[in-house]
C-alpha cells in the first residue's frame, strides 16, 4: 500500500517536472475515491461489528492520454469491504489496466476495457462501484469505422471475476449503420434511421457429469432506432440458444428479450413508453456462477429510478428468467404565468410501470415447469401471466413559488411481490402507498434549507415509517441531519429511530462527507442471487477527488 | 488496400462466431455409470471415497430449493457416494411467526463465515477448491464431485459405530480411522450429527410462486457437532499403512429431535486447509 | 485512520499538479441516437461548460434547471454553451429526451450509456461540471450541486470570456 502511494507520488512530481520544461509528455488525470466505516454494535437493528472494526473501499484512476495514445490503470483496496460488499473483494491491487491507439479509422484496445452494445440485452460489460458490480473484459477490443456512418465493434476475451478472470471466454461484434450518413440521398431528411447487429458467444468446457452442456453458446441481437422531429422509436430483439446455468436451474429452453421504446415530445410536454418482455436471458460466461457475477449482458429494468429514500424502500429487481411488462411516462409542463403554472410554471410528471410474470405451461405432463434438463416450458410470447411483480405509479408536482421558496410533492402507490424479490422478511405481496414533500427555502443566493417530509403505510412488512430530514448548505459546505422512524412495526421492540448526521466539504473537484448514525437494512437483487447489506451503525468518512 | 484487410478481419470473425454455437439435442442428461456402494456385509469394514456436499440454505430463501432438487438428484445418480449436509446460514435464515424453526449452528454459521460462502444457495465440495472457487452455486457440484471421485485411490477411510440409549437420550459413537498408504501429513477428525425428514415452513419462488411451502420436506440439516467446528488433531508427521485410530464420542440429544431421524457424520479433514479427504455416515438407531 | 489521511493529502496535492488539458476522445450519442464523438465538443472560441448528469439525480436536474433560467442571458453576454452529458443507462435513457424537451432545456444533450466519457473525464460523482476556456483546455471543474452554485459558475464565465485567467490568489 505505501509502495504504491509512493510510486505514484514519484511518478506524479517527475512528471510535472517534465511537463514544466515544455516536452509534450501527454496528460495524467485521474480520481480517487474513498469510503470508510467505523462500526458500532447496535442490537436494536441487528447491526453487528465485523472483526476488523471498520470497512474500507477505495479506488484511484490514472489515465494517460498523448494524442492518438490512452493508458490507464486502476487502484483498488478493500481493507476489508465494507458491510454488504462480497468479502471476496478483499485485498488489494491493480485489477484494471489498459492501453490503446487509434489509426486511421482503427481503435485498438488490449486490456481491460468496459463495452455495450446496442441496448446491452446481449453485452453490456460495465462497472458500478456502489452496487459491487465490475464485469470489464480482459482481452482485445476493436472499434472501426470502414465507411462514414458504420461502425464495427469486436470483443475478445475473458471476465473479471474479483481479483481474478473467469472460466468463461467472451467473443463478440456488433455493427451499427446511420443510414442517412450511407446513402447520401438521404443526408438531409427529416427521418433518421440507424440500424444496428450483434452477435456474442461465450464457451465455457463441459465437465458435469449429469448434463450434456452446450459448450459455446451464441446470442444475437438486431435493433432500430427511428427519429423524426418530435418523435422517435427505438426496439432491440435478442435470441439466445440452449443455455442450461445455475440461474435458470438448468434449462434448455432459448432466451428470448425484447425491448421497445417510443417518445414524443415538444416544449413544456414529453411522453415516453415502453414494453419489455425477458424469457430466460440471463447470459453469463460463466454458467455455475452467482447471478451477480459474470454477466455478459445486462437487462433493462422498466421501472423509473428513484432518489427519496423511502421511494426506494421496495426497489425493483430485474427478474432475467422471466419477466412481461410496461412502462409509461408523461412529463407536463403548466405555463409560467397561468392560473394554474403561477409565475414560474409548475412541472407535473406521472409515471406508471407494471410488471407482470410471463405465462408458462408444461410441456408435457410428465417435465414441471422449469423441471432441470428438460426444455422448461412453453410460453406464448405476447401473453401476461396473471401473477404481478411490481407495480409503480408515481405523481409528482414541482413548483417554484418566488425567489425564496420552491416545493415539490410526490405521491407513490407501489405493489411488490416479495416472494419474488426476497427481502429476507418474508410476506407475499407488499402494498404501499408514499407521501413526499420536498421543500427548498433560500436565505440568500447561495445559502438555503431543503426539509424533506417522507411517510410511508402499509400493512404488510415492518408497517410505516416517517422520515424528517433537514439539509442547509452554503458555499462550500452542507450540514443534513434526517430521522428516519419505523414507529408502525408490528414488532414494538422494533419501532426505530435511524437517526443520521453528515457534514460535507466541497473544494471544486475534492468532496469529503462525514456522517454518523444508523443505516437500514437492505437487499440488492440480481440474477437469481439477492446481496443483503445488513444495517449499520457508526462513523463513515467517503472522500473523493478527481484532477 | 488498408480497407480491404481490415474488411477481411471483420468478415473472418463474423464466420468464426456463426459457427460459435452447440445446439444440443434431447435427451439432455447423460446416463452415468456409477459402481454402487455394497454395504449389505457389516462385518468386515468396506471403506470407499465418498464426497461431502455442504449445502448452505435458508427456510427464507427463494432459490435454495432449486439447490436441493439438483442435490436430490446427485444423490439418485451417487447414491451413498455422496454424504449430504444441509447448513442453515446466512441471511434468509430468520425467525418470525410463521417460521419458527431455528435451524441455524453455531458451526454452520463459522464454516459459513471462514469459507467465504457469502449468499445462499451456495455449497462446499470436500471443501475443496473447484474451477478456482471453494464456495460454489450449485450448478457446479456435479463436476466438482466427479471431480473428487476421479481419484479411486483411497489413502484413508472412516467406519462408524453407533449405540443409542433410548432411557437416556444418550449416543455412544465409536469412530476408527484407518491409513492405507505410507506418508505425512496432518489431520483431524471430526464428527457432526445431522437430523432428517424434518417438516416445516420454506419459501420456493421458482415452483411455488403464490405461496410458500407450508410442509416442506428439509432433509439432511446439520444440527451440531460432537468435537468442535474443525474437530481435533488425530495425526501430526508420519503415517504409516493400515494405522488405526479409534475415537468415542458421546451425546446426549435434544428431546425435540426425532432419534429415529438422525445421523452422525464423521470425517478426516486437512488441519491446516481444512480440505475433507473422506467421510462416513451412520444412524443413530443402526 | 492515518492510512486514509496520508492517501487523501497526496492525492489533494497532485490535484495540483495537472491542471489544463482537453477532452479525451470517445464515441457518445447525441439525442438523435447519432454517434457523436466528444472531440468534437467545440463553441467557436467561446467558454463551454460540461455537466454531467442523469434523470434520476435531484441534484443534477436542479442544476440545470437553474442553468436554464439564466442561459438566454449567459449566451448573450458571453456566447457560453452547456453540453450536459446524461450517464443514464438504458434503464433511463429513454426517459432524457422527453425530460429535457419536457422542461423546455436548450443545452446541448450527450448520451453517454456506459458511461465511457465519465470514466474517460474521472467523474466520480455527479452532478459533476467542468469548464472549458476558448481553446478547448478544461480550466475548472466542480462536483456536486448547492443552490446559487451556478453564480460563482458564471463568474467564472464571464472572466474566461474576458480572457482573463481563472488562478486563485493564494
Amino acid at each position: 500500500m505505501k509502495k504504491i502511494i509512493l510510486l505514484f507520488t514519484i511518478l506524479a512530481f517527475t512528471f510535472s517536472s517534465l511537463q514544466s520544461q515544455n516536452a509534450d509528455l501527454g496528460q495524467i488525470h485521474g480520481n480517487f475515491q474513498m469510503d470508510a466505516q467505523l462500526y458500532n454494535n447496535d442490537s436494536l437493528i441487528g447491526a453487528n461489528v465485523p472483526s476488523e472494526k471498520m470497512g474500507l473501499n477505495s479506488y484511484a484512476n490514472f489515465n494517460y492520454t498523448r494524442g492518438k495514445f490512452n493508458a490507464g490503470i486502476r487502484y483498488e483496496g478493500y481493507f476489508p469491504a465494507l458491510n454488504g460488499f462480497d468479502a471476496k473483494n478483499n485485498g488489494v491491487g491493480i485489477p484494471y489496466k489498459y492501453a490503446s491507439y487509434t489509426s486511421e479509422d482503427l481503435t485498438v484496445t488490449v486490456g481491460n476495457f468496459y463495452e455495450q452494445f446496442g441496448n446491452g440485452l446481449v453485452l453490456r460489460v460495465y462497472e458500478d462501484k456502489a452496487l459491487d458490480y465490475d464485469y470489464a473484459l480482459e482481452g482485445v477490443k476493436l472499434n472501426y469505422k470502414p465507411y462514414k456512418g458504420v461502425y464495427i465493434k469486436a470483443v475478445y476475451g475473458k471476465q473479471r471475476y474479483y481479483w481474478n478472470t473467469g472460466t468463461g471466454l467472451v467473443r463478440g461484434i456488433d455493427g451499427e449503420f446511420a443510414i442517412n450518413d450511407i446513402i447520401e440521398k438521404l443526408a438531409d431528411k427529416k427521418t433518421k434511421l440507424t440500424l444496428g447487429g450483434s452477435f456474442v458467444s461465450k464457451y465455457q468446457a463441459d465437465k458435469d457429469p449429469i448434463y450434456k452442456l452446450p459448450e459455446n453458446v451464441g446470442a444475437s441481437a438486431a435493433r432500430i432506432n427511428l427519429y423524426r422531429g418530435k418523435f422517435s422509436l427505438t426496439g432491440e430483439y435478442a435470441y439466445k440458444i440452449n443455455d442450461p446455468s445455475g440461474v435458470n436451474d438448468k434449462i434448455y429452453k432459448p432466451g428470448e428479450a425484447l425491448i421497445v421504446n417510443a417518445t414524443y415530445s415538444q416544449k413544456g410536454l414529453g411522453i415516453y413508453a415502453s414494453a419489455k418482455r425477458v424469457d430466460n436471458m440471463s447470459f453469463q460466461s460463466d454458467r455455475n456462477a452467482d447471478g451477480k457475477d459474470l454477466n455478459i449482458n445486462s437487462l433493462p429494468d422498466i421501472t423509473k429510478t428513484h432518489s427519496y429514500a423511502l421511494l426506494a424502500m421496495y426497489p425493483y429487481a430485474i427478474q432475467p428468467n422471466g419477466e412481461i411488462g410496461f412502462q409509461a411516462e408523461v412529463i407536463y409542463k403548466i405555463k409560467k404565468k397561468s392560473l394554474l403554472g403561477g409565475k414560474y410554471g409548475t412541472t407535473i410528471d406521472v409515471n406508471y410501470s407494471r410488471v407482470h410474470n410471463i405465462q408458462e405451461t408444461q410441456i408435457n405432463d410428465t417435465i414441471a415447469i422449469g423441471e432441470s434438463g428438460s426444455l422448461g416450458y412453453n410460453s406464448n410470447f405476447f401473453e401476461f401471466s396473471k401473477e404481478v411483480f411490481f407495480s409503480d405509479l408515481n405523481i409528482e408536482i414541482s413548483r417554484k413559488f418566488n425567489k425564496k421558496v420552491k416545493a415539490t410533492v410526490v405521491y407513490q402507490n407501489l405493489v411488490f411481490n416479495n416472494s419474488v424479490f426476497n427481502n429476507g422478511n418474508y410476506h407475499k405481496t407488499i402494498y404501499s402507498d408514499v407521501a413526499i414533500a420536498d421543500i427548498t427555502y433560500k436565505f440568500t443566493s447561495r445559502k438555503a434549507l431543503r426539509t424533506e417530509m417522507q411517510w410511508l403505510r402499509t400493512n404488510q412488512d415492518k408497517g410505516e415509517w416517517g422520515m424528517l430530514m433537514l439539509e442547509y448548505s452554503m458555499p462550500h459546505w452542507f450540514f443534513s441531519v434526517w430521522d428516519m422512524y419505523n414507529y408502525g412495526n408490528p414488532e414494538e421492540n422494533k419501532q426505530v429511530h435511524y437517526y443520521y448526521g453528515a457534514v460535507g466539504y466541497i473544494n471544486k473537484a475534492n468532496r469529503i462527507q462525514i456522517g454518523y448514525g444508523r443505516q437500514r437494512e437492505g437487499v440488492i437483487c440480481a440474477g437469481g442471487v439477492c446481496r443483503y447489506v445488513p444495517a449499520s451503525n457508526g462513523l463513515s468518512v467517503s472522500i473523493t477527488s478527481s484532477f | 488496400m488498408i480497407m480491404k484487410k481490415y474488411t477481411i478481419i471483420i468478415v473472418s470473425l463474423l464466420i468464426g462466431f456463426s459457427y460459435s454455437c452447440d445446439k444440443i439435442e434431447e435427451p439432455f442428461k447423460e446416463i452415468v455409470d456409477v459402481t454402487p456402494v455394497d454395504t449389505s456385509n457389516t462385518t468386515t469394514r468396506v471403506y470407499v471415497k465418498r464426497v461431502m456436499v455442504e449445502d448452505f440454505t435458508g427456510h427464507k430463501c427463494t432459490y435454495c430449493p432449486a439447490a436441493h432438487r439438483e442435490l436430490d438428484d446427485l444423490i439418485a445418480v451417487y447414491g451413498s457416494k455422496i454424504v449430504p449436509l444441509t447448513i442453515h446460514a446466512g441471511d434468509f435464515t430468520g425467525l418470525d411467526a410463521e417460521f419458527i424453526t431455528d435451524f441455524t449452528t453455531t458451526e454452520g454459521t463459522a464454516i459459513y463465515t471462514d469459507f467465504q460462502v457469502g449468499s445462499t444457495p451456495k455449497g462446499l465440495v470436500d471443501r475443496t477448491i473447484y474451477d478456482g472457487n471453494l464456495s460454489l452455486f450449485f450448478s457446479a457440484w456435479g463436476a466438482a464431485i466427479q471431480q473428487q471421485l476421479a481419484d479411486t485411490l483411497i489413502k484413508v477411510g472412516v467406519f462408524i459405530e453407533n449405540s443409542y440409549n433410548d432411557a437416556n437420550r444418550e449416543l455412544t459413537s465409536e469412530i476408527s480411522v484407518e491409513f492405507f498408504d505410507n506418508y505425512s501429513d496432518t489431520l483431524s477428525l471430526a464428527v457432526y450429527y445431522l437430523q432428517d425428514s424434518i417438516i416445516a415452513p420454506q419459501i420456493d419462488g421458482a415452483q411455488y410462486p403464490n405461496d410458500h411451502v407450508h410442509d416442506y420436506e428439509h432433509k439432511h440439516v446439520l444440527r451440531g457437532s460432537l468435537s468442535g467446528t474443525y474437530g481435533e488433531e488425530i495425526i501430526s508427521g508420519i503415517i504409516t499403512k493400515n494405522q488405526i485410530i479409534e475415537k468415542t464420542y458421546k451425546l446426549t440429544l435434544d428431546s425435540e429431535f426425532n432419534e429415529d431421524k438422525c445421523t452422525i457424520v464423521a470425517f478426516v479433514l486437512d488441519t491446516e486447509t481444512k480440505e475433507i479427504l473422506n467421510v462416513e455416515e451412520l444412524e443413530f438407531k443402526h | 485512520m492515518k492510512k486514509i489521511l496520508i492517501v487523501a493529502t497526496i492525492f489533494f496535492n497532485i490535484n495540483l499538479l495537472f491542471a489544463q488539458s482537453s477532452i479525451p476522445s470517445v464515441d457518445v450519442k447525441d439525442i438523435n441516437g447519432n454517434i457523436f464523438n466528444t472531440s468534437q465538443i467545440s463553441n467557436d472560441g467561446k467558454p463551454i461548460i460540461i455537466d454531467f448528469w442523469s434523470t434520476s439525480c435531484k441534484p443534477c436536474i436542479k442544476e440545470l434547471i437553474a442553468i436554464d433560467e439564466n442561459y438566454e442571458d449567459w449566451k448573450e453576454e458571453t456566447g457560453v454553451k452547456v453540453y450536459a452529458v446524461s450517464i443514464d443507462n438504458t434503464r433511463s435513457v429513454n426517459r432524457v429526451a422527453p425530460l429535457v424537451n419536457g422542461k423546455g432545456w436548450e443545452f446541448e444533450i450527450l448520451l453517454d450509456v456506459n458511461s465511457d466519457f465519465k470514466r474517460a473525464m474521472n467523474v466520480v460523482n455527479i452532478p459533476h461540471r467542468f469548464l472549458l476556456d476558448g481553446n478547448g483546455k478544461v480550466v475548472w471543474q466542480h462536483t456536486s450541486y448547492a443552490e446559487g452554485d451556478e453564480e460563482e459558475l458564471y463568474e467564472l464565465v464571464k472572466k474566461l470570456a474576458a480572457g482573463e485567467s481563472l488562478e486563485e490568489k493564494h
